[in-house]
């Protein structure tokens, strides 16, 4: 397992690397650059001139490519010109608060979708049991906007339980944030939830039709331990894979809610930066998701793996 | 414990109405229809009966799980006294492995995959290793050797064994056995139930075994129960019926079970070397593959997953024959014929068309004219026919853009040559229009053997074709099989596991072990003088199971 790991890490690293070289160069070839961004209307040969050359985009790709992989090295992710700060003075306080809120919206859905997964597939065909699937299945096809703007209405307007809006800064404490989280973090548990436990069901009710827990049937063997200990290890892999995708999302593909709760995440200056044209702080958030959606395939795989004894056994050959 | 140990008083199992309805049918179908059946205990009963004859339900109705989609429309089902299906799942769990125990069959994987051995046996014992290692010695398993094994790292007679063991571990009164042989190789078939013999006769428990195979019950069984589309057709003691069955069908499966030395009606016409002069349509030379797992991930080269599946073999087909190729799992027989029509390229020494063509050339790289000639057939038409598709569209080769470019006499493959080439295989006209999905197993495999013919080849690769068949369906394929070799001489390689189903219609032998060619001999010659002791012990196990 562990050489298994090893190699696996080391072909994670080898991704990172080619993908971040793809995207400093995706970058650089779109038309414009954080200059003309910055300057706008008022943009002439004489002024534009000035500031690339201060901000040193005068020097050849390969060059910028190794001053900024160098500096990647050393833990420092460059300077955003149009905020006039370092990227990660920026990026780190919103990437705390991303953490919260994915953090807070994992803990809420994915133990419940699996549970409840479980649940409906043991109990399928009955009246809940298809409730269930039919709430999921709208959850699952509703637009975000719709889920928060409903989830907005009920308890910051209707029973004003919980703020709708966020007005602290991003640099708030996590203490000052936390009340903010609950919605956003709810909306996004719903989705969540939703495509994590129909997986889970779906995968439940495909193993249950195989021979081996027939036979554990047969034998006698109670039905909870039937259910703990021969289809739920084999029924996993499944959702598990469908968590790590999610996870994933949680982290990095939530700016809709963002800007509907007008939480300071790293969602909502991902497209701040892009219309900036900030390209520091755009090649800074996209390694960020490449990291997280490695580190996810990484960690789904690793657990798909210790569940299977056939993956462990062909592993340690 | 009461003197009857199973029971069956007018016992109907139907399909639900609902699932019915999708399946089209108008009135209610009857998977088991008003049987009747009485079991005093310690008797030894064997079930024996073709797909869909209802077997497996019936065996299941015993320990009251019939399985989804059905239920039990009429009559009782005892077991030991007990209505299953009346009693509540804590009640029903109770008497499971203690008073009946059930033994899946382990083709189907029928031990949790990511539980050991050991883990297997806590489940129903509890921790006594000492018991668990008890049992495995009595099934014949080396208990400290396998205890921590896990379902794939067991042979299939291992596993087997093992789901032996563990039916047996609670000592049942009565133990229902379902298929416990099917896909096993003939030694491991013959050892397992010369064990379950003993056992039976040490312990004492009711044994109710179902196969669909006669030689197996054979051997276990002293009354023979035959059913046919969910009834009891005959109800004998086994020197009765091997003696004379009272019921035509019986009579039909008797006759239709391939018996070691008897030629299938047509294969004696002459052996294909009296009449042609014998000359090799493919030679191969010291011809080895070696075959790596495809399993291993991230591009590393692992030595220890690749097996050589093919050794050094030389060997030759001849021009209008059938040659027969048997050997147990593992053989290379498949290999042989999948590196014969290049899907798996040769690793040593060479293997050459009539022409000189190389045969090592992969079937992507191999011209027109070279592909038609080597059809092959696969063991399982159920992955080898696409079921969405007509019967027109999987046999016609120009229905496919991709075949189209074979072009010539082929594009004449309109209807007529297609009604043809299924009345060569034995189908009915009608049939051109069916779908894939609504054909029988025989069904299937006769389209699949027409699709290979319809490129009209020069030689034709059967890989276990009869395997997945039932007895009375696999004589009607072979006796196909033989027609087509007498109207069209195309040569014929026939890989089987089943020795008394290579030598009904082969003309020569070959018996490979371990990817090496042990002997190849004219099918009679070898049948009465083997001369390696492999095939000797080989045709001895097949005589024992079929001329008992």
């Amino acid at each position: 397992m562990t050489a298994y790991l090893l190699r696996r890490l080391a072909i994670s690293l080898g991704v990172f690397t080619v993908m971040s070289v793809l995207v400093f160069l995706g970058v650089e070839a779109l038309p414009g650059d954080a200059c003309t961004a910055l300057l706008g209307r008022s943009a002439t040969a004489t002024k534009l001139a000035q500031c690339r050359g201060a901000n040193g985009l005068n020097a050849s790709v390969s060059h910028r490519l190794i001053d900024w992989a160098s500096g990647l090295l050393r833990g420092d992710l460059g300077f955003s010109i149009k905020r006039g700060k370092s990227v990660v003075d920026i990026v780190l306080p919103r990437l705390r608060n991303s953490l919260a809120l994915a953090t807070v919206a994992s803990l809420m859905a994915f133990p419940l979708a699996i549970v409840v997964g479980v649940w409906s597939a043991r109990r399928k065909g009955t009246r809940v049991a298809r409730a269930v699937d039919t709430v999921s299945l709208v959850l699952m096809t509703m637009p975000e906007f719709v889920t928060a703007s409903v989830l907005w209405l009920l308890f910051a307007v209707w029973l004003p339980l919980l703020p709708g809006v966020t007005m602290v800064s991003s640099n708030a404490s996590l203490l000052e944030i936390l009340p903010n989280i609950w919605l956003p973090a709810i909306t996004l548990a719903l989705v969540v939830f939703a495509h994590v436990m129909r997986s889970m069901r779906a995968s439940f009710l495909v193993t249950e039709e195989r021979p081996f827990v027939e036979a554990a049937r047969a034998r006698g063997i109670a039905e909870r331990v039937v259910v703990r200990r021969h289809i739920l290890p084999a029924a996993l892999p499944a959702p598990i894979n469908v968590i790590a995708v999610t996870a994933a999302w949680l982290l990095t593909g939530t700016f809709v809610v963002e800007v509907v709760f007008n939480f300071p995440g790293l969602g909502r200056i991902a497209v701040d930066a892009i219309s900036d044209r900030d390209t520091a702080l755009i090649l800074a958030l996209t390694l960020f998701g490449l990291v997280v959606f490695i580190a996810s395939s990484f960690v789904s795989d690793a657990v798909t793996r210790a569940l299977d004894p056939r993956m462990r056994a062909q592993v340690a050959s | 414990m009461t003197d009857i140990a199973l029971q069956l008083d007018r016992f109907s199992v139907g399909v639900s109405p609902f699932d019915a309805a999708h399946l089209g049918a108008v009135e209610p179908q009857l998977i088991l229809r008003d049987l009747s059946l009485v079991v005093p205990a310690g008797t030894r009963l064997g079930i024996v009966g073709e797909s869909g004859s209802g077997k497996s339900t019936l065996l299941r109705a015993w320990i009251g799980a019939i399985g989804h989609g059905l239920f039990v429309s009429n009559g009782t089902a005892l077991t030991a006294g007990h209505n299953l299906f009346s009693l509540a799942d804590d009640d029903r769990r109770q008497l499971l492995g203690s008073t009946v125990a059930m033994v899946p069959q382990s083709v189907a994987m029928s031990l949790t995959p990511h539980l050991s051995v050991a883990q297997h046996f806590a489940e129903v014992l509890g921790q006594d290793t000492d018991r668990t290692s008890q049992l495995l010695d009595e099934v014949g398993l080396n208990g400290a050797q396998l205890r921590r094994r896990f379902a794939h790292e067991l042979s299939g007679g291992q596993q087997q064994r093992v789901l032996i063991a563990l039916g047996l571990a609670r000592d049942p009164h009565i133990v229902l056995l379902d298929e416990p042989t099917s896909a096993l190789d003939v030694g491991v078939v013959h050892d397992i139930l010369t064990m379950i013999a003993e056992a039976q006769h040490r312990r004492g428990f009711t044994l109710v075994c179902v196969s669909h195979d006669l030689s197996v019950i054979d051997r276990v069984a002293d009354r023979v129960v035959v059913m046919q589309r969910g009834e009891i057709v005959e109800d004998a003691s086994r020197e009765q019926m091997n003696r004379r069955p009272s019921h035509s069908y019986t009579a039909e499966l008797l006759a239709a079970a391939p018996t070691l030395g008897i030629r299938h009606v047509g294969a004696d016409r002459g052996t294909a070397i009296d009449r042609v002069v014998p000359a090799p349509i493919v030679r191969a030379e010291a011809l080895s593959v070696v075959r790596s797992s495809s399993r291993h991930r991230l591009g590393r080269a692992n030595a220890a997953s690749a097996t050589t599946a093919v050794d050094t073999l030389t060997l030759e087909v001849f021009s209008g024959e059938i040659l027969g190729v048997i050997g147990e799992s593992g053989s290379g027989k498949s290999t042989l014929l999948k590196t014969i029509c290049g899907l798996l390229p040769p690793t040593g020494g060479t293997v050459q068309w009539a022409d000189g063509f190389d045969l090592a050339t992969p079937v992507e790289r191999r011209p027109i004219d070279m592909l038609r000639r080597i059809q092959m057939v696969f063991q399982n038409p159920d992955d080898s026919l696409n079921p969405a598709h007509s019967v027109r569209r999987l046999i016609d080769p120009t229905a496919r853009r991709s075949w189209s470019r074979f072009g010539g006499g082929l594009k004449a493959a309109h209807d007529e040559t297609l009604r043809e080439l299924l009345n060569t295989v034995g189908l009915a006209p009608e049939m051109l229009e069916r779908r894939g999905a609504k054909l029988s197993g025989g069904e299937k495999q006769r389209v699949a053997i027409a699709r290979a013919l319809a490129m009209k080849p020069e030689l034709l690769l059967l890989d276990e074709v009869t395997s997945a068949l039932d007895v009375t369906v696999q004589a009607g394929v072979l006796a196909t099989l033989l027609d087509i070799h007498r109207r069209l001489a195309t040569t014929m390689v026939f890989v089987s596991h089943d020795i008394a189903v290579v030598a009904s219609i082969a003309d020569r032998i070959a018996v490979l072990r371990n990817g090496r060619l042990v002997e190849v001999d004219v099918t009679n010659e070898m049948l009465s003088r083997p001369r390696d002791p492999y095939t000797a012990r080989l045709i001895e196990l097949a005589r024992r199971t079929t001329a008992d």
